[in-house]
């Protein structure tokens, strides 16, 4: 019964953060995914926010702009420990195209697993996998994502790389598995501030890969700060690195790690 | 008091004292239903303790149990045992060494054994107060209960000079725990404060005499069952440990990555994640110290290492006791400069509770240098 009444709670408290997504200021889907997963019956709380200053990209969802310059985007998404190990999670993404109003554009599923122990082997390596189901009125197809998680730590300097593949699963399914690498590297010797560096690139059809300059690759340098324990906001700006990615964005992602429901709760 | 009176407080009686003997069978309810409801804490496989891991703690607590049992039945002029949160709490009076006198103005002692509800070892570093009542509910003590090293078994306790005679009720308050606690699924527990009310202990039974032979045999019983879980911990899972004696301890080190914990603030218990998530602090050195003679682990000690490298200090720490699934250590979470091999230097004082231990022992603290010790850098 105690358990039910925290895990409502929970959920009140995941719907209290969809809500203020609502209200909170802009962003894109660049995020890079970390070897750590929420321990068994933890739960972790992310908002990601998005904002393009400047981009002469096309915005190919829904209708009524030609470029992705004053796009907003906000992703919020709930991630449960299953295990120490595994875990299951949802986003509710949302997007304020330029000139319209702000709506809601989809939604994902997702589940990591991480293997071995820490350190046990040359890098840590995690599986991620997520089905995206837009809108259908942003005119997206649904897809299959899977991304591949190594990291190691150097002492202080953690690096992360997710090489991942996408299978469109409806709509236009003619460029088959596409290909895109995420990176990351991190300074974690003190606790406050960890500056970052984040890489995201997408090459486009495995088997018939876009040409370097309708690939997308963007920098985003910048910093974790972390609030209060459990409790970080990772905040960076964007810099496209050629004419079809954004130009300039702005990106925030706040994380909020909690063990509302303790796991030593769960056998009492 | 009248005779119906005297009467009802006879068949109470009858009733209600737990007589040693009859303790085989464990822990039983409280005929006053006054202890904490029991909680059972929590023993599952977790990133600190694996299956077999937890079986050695409970192995340890058996051997904690078979002191206890042998103390009630042979040592002890009554005893009772009951669950009360997250804990066991036993409860017995005993002659004060050396003295076998029983009736009112004679002193006794008090024992108080708590012990973990999962696996039975004894939980050092709380804080305990008793209150001894007569059959009227007159308090005839009220005390906090000191740590106290036993050839038998480690307890709580307090020497008693009661003016009236038995039997007695004992109540047994219990703070919540202020160790910090490892292991981020286990860890948690100990948080409430607990309250045991035992009635009634008397004292009628004739203890038998004190055998040293079968003392030293329970005790190094717990040293040996502790010393192969520290040895699971230095051989096997730390990434470096060893130990060495010096006079009456024997002092042990383990050095393993920088590891969270839960900790007490503000009435609740929170999680340090902040070890986690950072590399703030990169390795976690670890001391047990233990006494030479039966190997059992001596906690309430002021342990502090010093870290060595090339020759140059690295730095001082004070190491907090640290509540450990399956291995109890003295602990800290350390920023080191790399991965290497330093030099640890542990020195204690001696221990609050020498100056009662019967035989005399550990007339002094320690010192003790290792002088090669790896250590590898990361967060557990």
């Amino acid at each position: 019964m105690k358990t039910l009444v925290r895990a409502g709670r929970q959920v009140l408290t995941g719907a209290a953060f969809v809500l203020l997504a609502l209200d909170a200021s802009a962003q894109e889907d660049d995020q890079i995914y970390h070897w750590e997963t929420p321990r068994t019956g933890w739960f972790e709380l992310q908002m990601l926010n998005a904002f393009v200053l400047a981009s002469a990209a096309p915005y190919d969802r829904f209708a009524g702009a030609e470029t992705r310059k004053g796009l907003e985007q906000h992703f919020v998404e709930v991630e449960y420990g299953l295990t120490d190990r595994w875990s299951a999670g949802v986003y509710a993404d949302f997007e304020l195209p330029p000139s319209d109003s702000f709506r809601y554009s989809g939604v994902r599923v997702e589940s990591s697993y991480r293997f071995f122990e820490r350190y046990e082997r040359v890098v840590e390596l995690a599986l991620h996998a997520e089905v995206q189901v837009p809108r259908p009125s942003s005119g997206a197809g649904e897809e299959l994502e899977t991304r591949l998680v190594l990291q190691r730590d150097f002492s202080d300097l953690r690096v992360v790389a997710n090489p991942g593949f996408a299978l469109p699963l409806s709509g236009d399914a003619s460029e088959g598995l596409e290909f895109s690498l995420a990176a990351g590297v991190y300074y974690r010797r003190f606790w406050r501030v960890q500056p970052a560096l984040e890489y995201f690139a997408e090459f486009g059809s495995v088997a018939a890969p876009s040409p370097a300059s309708e690939q997308r690759h963007v920098l985003y340098p910048g910093a974790r700060v972390h609030l209060a324990p459990g409790l970080s906001w990772l905040l960076s700006v964007g810099i496209g690195l050629n004419e079809t990615s954004d130009r300039w964005l702005l990106r925030g992602v706040l994380s909020y790690e909690f063990p509302t429901v303790p796991p030593a709760d769960q056998m009492r | 008091m009248t005779k119906p009176g005297l009467l009802s407080l006879c068949v109470l009686c009858s009733a209600c004292v737990v007589r040693a003997p009859g303790l085989d069978s464990g822990p039983r309810s409280n005929p006053f239903g006054g202890a904490s409801e029991p909680s059972m804490p929590p023993g599952e496989a977790s990133e600190e303790a694996t299956d077999d891991q937890l079986a050695l703690a409970r192995d340890e607590g058996r051997t904690v149990d078979a002191a206890l049992r042998y103390l009630l039945s042979r040592e002890a002029f009554s005893g009772a045992e009951v669950r009360a949160g997250d804990y066991r709490v036993a409860v017995a009076l005993t002659p004060v060494a050396g003295s076998s006198a029983r009736g009112a103005g004679s002193r006794m002692h008090l024992v108080v054994v708590v012990t973990d509800g999962y696996d039975g070892r004894i939980v050092p570093e709380l804080t305990l107060r008793a209150k001894v009542l007569d059959t009227t509910g007159a308090v005839l003590a009220e005390r906090p209960l000191a740590f106290t090293w036993h050839p038998l078994l480690h307890h709580y306790g307090t020497d008693l000079e009661l003016a009236k005679a038995g039997p007695y009720r004992v109540q047994v308050a219990i703070e919540p725990a202020r160790m910090r606690r490892h292991d981020p699924k286990n860890g948690d527990r100990y948080e409430k404060p607990a309250f045991a009310d035992v009635a009634w202990l008397g004292v009628e039974r004739e203890p038998a005499r004190i055998d040293d032979a079968a003392r030293l045999s329970f005790a190094q019983a717990q040293g040996a069952a502790y010393r192969r879980s520290l040895a699971t911990m230095s051989d096997g899972v730390a990434v470096d440990g060893a130990s060495r004696r010096v006079g009456d301890y024997v002092v042990a080190y383990a050095v393993e990555f920088a590891e969270g914990y839960w900790y007490l603030a503000n009435g609740s218990l929170k999680y340090a994640a902040r070890v986690e998530e950072s590399a703030e602090t990169n390795a976690h050195v670890e001391v047990s110290v233990m006494d030479a003679e039966t190997g059992r682990f001596l906690p309430g000690l002021a342990v502090t290492a010093t870290l060595y490298k090339d020759g140059e200090r690295v730095g001082s720490e004070r190491e907090p006791f640290m509540w450990h699934p399956w291995v109890y250590h003295y602990g800290m979470n350390w920023r080191v400069r790399g991965a290497g091999r330093y030099a640890l230097e542990v020195a204690f004082e001696r221990p609050p509770y020498a100056a009662s231990a019967s035989p005399a022992r550990f007339a002094s603290g320690g010192r003790v240098r290792f002088d090669a010790v790896d250590i590898a850098v990361g967060q557990k």
